[in-house]
């Protein structure tokens, strides 16, 4: 029988340090990260926990889990679905990019490119207002969430550009006409909205990408002069 | 800023050391509930939106999906040990499920069952191990499995299961069932003696049913699916279970596995042989049917294409032969066949519901028939006495004696009585998710029996 105590013993105290390292750590990070903005749910466990059921353990993950959780999701402005295996680029003009200072039926050139390992099907883009979060596919729809215009604000503009990939389904551009001006529409469940864009009103335009298994959204300021 | 990096940095750390020490047991494991739903597929998508947007820390939500060609991974806590759920398809060989763990329920009754399972289960785990409760020192220290799946997706509601008394169902969305077909022969609508007809090969050709010459086929998804389910009950006006469909020379038997020899999966256009194309009958949600339009881009969504391009259309039902008095005469006239509609203002499909007709810019004269009033249970009706038949409610399914019933009611129920309680689900709170996966939301209409509290529900006992 050993003289030494069973607690002492390396197999008991090992993983008890790491595991009050840990402790420490964790608690540091509640302290630390109390009261912030968005960015705090981007890697909070429930947002880790919806990833580990998808992706850690293989299992082809469902559409529906690719959306974020609530946690996740910034109050306000352009957002971008986490953990999408899509890249967008803006293209920039001395340093700054197209999206920013247009005019009304000024056509803006995205380019979308699937990461190595993956694939991109599809861009959908829509102009929505400029201070909310596009998150899902409901807030996506104009009737639906409101927050994406139902018809172009001007006659040289759009209010939905579809493009469909085709095989070896890689990058994709999409060119949209933003426009200036205001409408007023009916929602299905939540009443009358009014959507405005203009140099008083910033908006975004969001595109819906469709990748294997599942789609996300991202957003793209755009501001007028 | 500097704050946000330090914070960056010490969550990496945070989570590089949780890794390593990954083997001692979790830290929440005592305090979470952690939830898990399986069962229908075709609820699937909208709860998986709709349970990772109530993923929280203290509540982990977990959708195990039917047919995943991985295993499905759910971490322990005070009611379940470290789960797994078996898949039953992909590469051989199938693996065989080690206990606790279960093949992945595939189908509404196939959820239900397991709820019941393991809610009913005395075993208990430790290490992986069963602990037998002769050893009741160790029994007593072991984890049970009674909390191994909380939540049952179901597209159907079905008398007793999972309990008599002790299952309840929490309706949330609308969907309806109708035929589908991928034939160029089909007619566009059939009345529901037609649809039966052909069920019971009165009708064994396209032409005898208002379409082109050509020999039908039959199919169906296996027997615990939800949708076969409520298709044979308020389309067919069979039981549930009723498995006894005649064939003769002319009038092949109903298939029940698709081309590659798999079980023939509900909703799955891409799954009948080339050489049915042109003959193929079989049930479809409207609600899948509208969310894999939607996505018709993406392969991996859109399930209605065969291999050659041609995609399996949901079809109408004619309701006027049925019969409904004098009055009801002209229902093949006036009455709309069709539950699904375009939406012209959003570009994309949608149930014909309630929110299209608040918003559609041309008025049907003839109606917008998916609505809970055509909801036999809810209308007190029977499925051929509701105004338009295929109208059905969807459920999440808990077990009263669930060690996880409170949150899980919590997170996709109400309190039924007056001033109940209600979750974010129950409040309308993600009426346009529901209807972005095609389903419909339901009014807070409050009535005498399902929706005592006036919620977005409706909650029936087994």
């Amino acid at each position: 029988m050993s003289a030494t105590p069973n607690w002492l013993e390396p197999k008991v105290v090992i993983p008890s340090v790491i595991a009050l390292v840990a402790i420490c750590a964790l608690v540091a990070v509640l302290l630390v990260g109390g009261g912030s903005d968005g960015s705090t749910g981007s890697a909070s466990p429930a947002g880790a926990a919806a990833v580990t059921s998808t992706t850690q353990q293989g299992t082809v993950p469902s559409e529906a889990t690719e959306e974020p959780t609530t946690a996740t999701v910034p109050n306000s402005g352009p957002y971008t679905t986490p953990t999408m295996p899509v890249v967008v680029q803006v293209p920039e003009e001395d340093g700054t990019p197209v999206t920013d200072g247009v005019i009304d039926g000024q056509a803006v050139t995205v380019r979308a490119e699937p990461e190595a390992d993956s694939l991109l099907f599809g861009v959908e883009a829509r102009l929505c207002r400029g201070d909310r979060a596009v998150v899902t596919d409901g807030d996506f729809a104009p009737s639906l969430g409101g927050m994406c215009i139902d018809k172009p604000l001007s006659a040289v503009s759009d209010s939905k550009v579809s493009v469909v990939g085709q095989e070896p389904y890689g990058s994709l551009d999409v060119t949209f006409r933003v426009g200036v001006g205001s409408t007023t529409f009916m929602t299905q469940y939540d009443g009358s909205t009014t959507i405005s864009c203009g140099p008083a009103s910033p908006c975004q335009i969001v595109l819906k990408l469709q990748y294997p298994k599942g789609f996300g959204f991202k957003g793209i300021p755009v501001s007028y002069r | 800023m500097k704050s946000v990096l330090l914070k960056r940095s010490l969550i990496a750390g945070a989570v590089a050391i949780t890794s390593v020490a990954s083997y001692i047991p979790m830290i929440n494991a005592a305090s979470a509930d952690v939830i898990a739903a399986s069962g229908s597929d075709t609820t699937e998508n909208v709860m998986g939106s709709i349970l990772s947007q109530l993923n929280t820390l203290s509540n982990p939500t977990y959708n195990v999906p039917v047919y995943g060609t991985s295993n499905f991974s759910v971490p322990g806590d005070a009611y379940c040990p470290d789960n797994v759920f078996y898949r039953t398809i992909g590469s051989s060989p199938i693996p065989t499920p080690v206990a606790p763990g279960i093949a992945a329920p595939n189908g509404s009754g196939a959820g239900r069952n397991a709820l019941r399972d393991y809610v009913g289960s005395t075993k208990r785990y430790t290490d992986g191990a069963e602990v037998l409760s002769s050893n009741a020192v160790a029994y007593a220290a072991a984890t049970p499995v009674t909390g191994c799946t909380d939540i049952a997706r179901s597209s159907s509601f079905s008398s007793g299961s999972p309990a008599a008394t002790k299952g309840q169902y929490f309706g949330f969305a609308l969907d309806s069932v109708s035929w589908a077909s991928p034939s160029s022969k089909a007619p566009a609508n059939l009345t529901l003696a037609q649809i039966q007809g052909i069920y019971n090969c009165t009708f064994t050709d396209w032409s005898e049913v208002g379409g082109s010459a050509g020999p039908i086929q039959r199919y169906l998804p296996p027997t615990a699916s939800g949708t076969r389910q409520f298709f044979q009950s308020d389309l067919l006006g069979l039981s549930t279970s009723y498995n006894s469909f005649t064939s003769n020379a002319s009038c092949p038997a109903v298939k029940v596995v698709d081309k590659n020899g798999d079980p023939f999966e509900e909703n799955r256009g891409d799954r009948i042989p080339d050489s049915d194309i042109e003959k193929a009958i079989l049930p479809y949600s409207a609600g899948q049917w509208v969310y894999q339009a939607n996505n018709a881009a993406n392969p991996s969504i859109d399930q209605r294409k065969s291999t050659g391009g041609t995609v399996t259309q949901i079809k109408g039902i004619n309701r006027s032969p049925v019969g409904k008095g004098v009055a009801d005469a002209t229902d093949n006239v006036t009455n709309n066949t069709s539950h699904v509609a375009y939406n012209t203002i959003d570009g994309r499909y949608q149930l014909n519901d309630s929110g299209w007709a608040t918003v559609d810019p041309t008025p049907d004269a003839a109606g917008y028939p998916v609505k809970d009033t055509n909801y036999p249970k809810e209308a007190g009706k029977t499925y051929d006495t509701v105004d338009f038949p295929g109208v059905r409610i969807v459920f999440n399914v808990l077990h009263s004696d669930s060690p996880s019933y409170g949150v899980a009611r919590g997170l996709v129920g109400f309190n039924n009585i007056e001033s109940g309680t209600k979750s974010t689900l129950c409040s309308g709170g993600f009426k346009s998710t529901i209807s972005a996966y095609g389903f419909s939301p339901l009014t807070s209409t409050a009535n005498g029996t399902s929706n005592l509290a006036g919620s977005t529900c409706r909650r029936y006992l087994a």
